[in-house]
């Protein structure tokens, strides 16, 4: 992260110390874009269209004891936002709807339980796109990133009892799709 | 304990919502019941799953490169053409988005900040690759019936319209970003201009993109700098 500090030394900007605030999150917000999108590249998009909305709010920003929740629920409302304006766009944009595996990954199973593996990975992607919007989200960010409940209470507006019923919902639903496959 | 009421805990035991007792309950019941044994072993393994689905990184330079874009799009945003009159917003808009696009657009690998406004930029695609060029318009308001046109060169294509050199629809803008994903594809080795043009009345924006397809191994210095 380094240089993404260094670029921005010495220069008299009128939104100072928005990089050093958010640069610290780039890495966790990319992760969650991925989840939402399943696409690098969308992911990428989400990311760098957050950090537009968000440099004229860095005085904002900057008093945030913990702005990382802040800014999953900011990206959150931006891919729920853009979801919902494609879906009614007249504009037809071509999405790649690909899964991307890390072929980086490596784990220490033989090849034949590595296939076995990402194939697992694929089919449960698979599930999870094809569960609405609202499920995806929420099990992309409890079950997959790890955000705790009383997280997601303040990143969705959400009792957490709701969203306990949300989860067990989202789950059912999952099941159902890897059942039926 | 019932094996209802077994799986309706599940969820809280491993989100760790439950309490001690009534996770010695559950296990108790698993001990004589291989049904909920399974039935939370299969769950455990999702949950497992979910967890270890990798998350392929980020591409090359991609923090570095969003934060200064971030800031290069700002800079654009607080154009002072923005508050005219609808035909001026109009064309402030596209030229708005123009630079948005070339903001978008003129960052090579190492996120390098070329102009404010170039009316052409360059554009290396290694052969057969697929490129996502996204052209981003900021429309003022709502607009209707906006025509958009595309003229591609003979060695590259939009992904899903092979053969296609010449494409055009009409759409409405929204207020705020409207941003068109253009999948192009290199077809061969060669060089030419891409051209994307947008109007409204008698108001109309080109964006042109000289676009050069290399061969693989081929350095691509200087990709996507303004020309």
């Amino acid at each position: 992260m380094k240089n993404i500090f260094s670029f921005w030394q010495g220069r008299s900007d009128t939104k100072p110390g928005f990089e050093e605030l958010i640069a610290p999150h780039i890495e966790r917000l990319y992760r969650l874009a991925y989840r939402f999108t399943a696409n690098r590249h969308d992911a990428e998009d989400l990311v760098q269209e957050l950090l537009v909305k968000m440099y004229p709010r860095a005085r904002e920003l900057a008093k945030l004891e913990k702005p990382g929740p802040w800014l999953a629920k900011s990206l959150y409302h931006l891919f729920i936002d853009q979801s919902r304006r494609a879906s009614h766009s007249p504009v037809s944009l071509i999405e790649d709807t690909s899964i991307e595996i890390d072929s980086a990954t490596s784990t220490n199973a033989g090849p034949g339980e590595e296939f076995a593996r990402e194939q697992t990975f694929s089919e449960i992607e698979q599930a999870l796109l094809s569960l609405n919007i609202n499920q995806r989200t929420l099990i992309a960010m409890h079950d997959m990133e790890g955000y705790t409940l009383v997280e997601l209470a303040s990143i969705l507006d959400t009792p957490v009892g709701t969203l306990k019923s949300r989860l067990h919902r989202a789950r059912a639903s999952l099941r159902k799709q890897l059942t039926e496959k | 304990m019932q094996c209802s009421d077994f799986y309706k805990q599940i969820d809280d035991r491993l989100d760790k919502e439950l309490s001690d007792m009534a996770c010695v309950e559950m296990d108790t019941h698993i001990e004589q019941c291989a049904s909920c044994r399974d039935a939370l072993r299969e769950e455990q393994a999702l949950r497992q799953a979910l967890r270890d689905i990798p998350v392929p990184e980020a591409t090359p330079g991609f923090a570095a490169r969003a934060l200064r874009r971030a800031a290069a799009a700002n800079a654009v945003a607080h154009h002072p053409h923005r508050n005219r009159t609808f035909a001026a917003g109009f064309a402030a808009a596209f030229v708005a988005g123009i630079v948005l696009w070339f903001v978008t657009g003129i960052f090579g690998p190492e996120g390098e900040y070329g102009t404010s406004q170039p009316q052409l930029a360059q554009l290396s695609i290694s052969l057969h690759e697929t490129r996502r060029v996204k052209l981003a318009f900021n429309s003022p308001e709502d607009m209707e019936r906006v025509r958009v046109s595309l003229v591609l060169p003979d060695h590259v294509e939009l992904e899903g319209y092979p053969g296609r050199k010449q494409i055009a629809w009409y759409t409405d803008l929204r207020k705020g970003d409207n941003v068109l994903t253009l999948p192009l594809s290199a077809l061969r080795s060669d060089e030419g201009v891409f051209t994307a043009e947008i109007g409204h009345g008698q108001t109309a924006q080109k964006i042109q993109i000289n676009l050069n397809v290399e061969r693989p191994g081929v350095s691509r210095l200087g990709d996507m700098k303004s020309a």
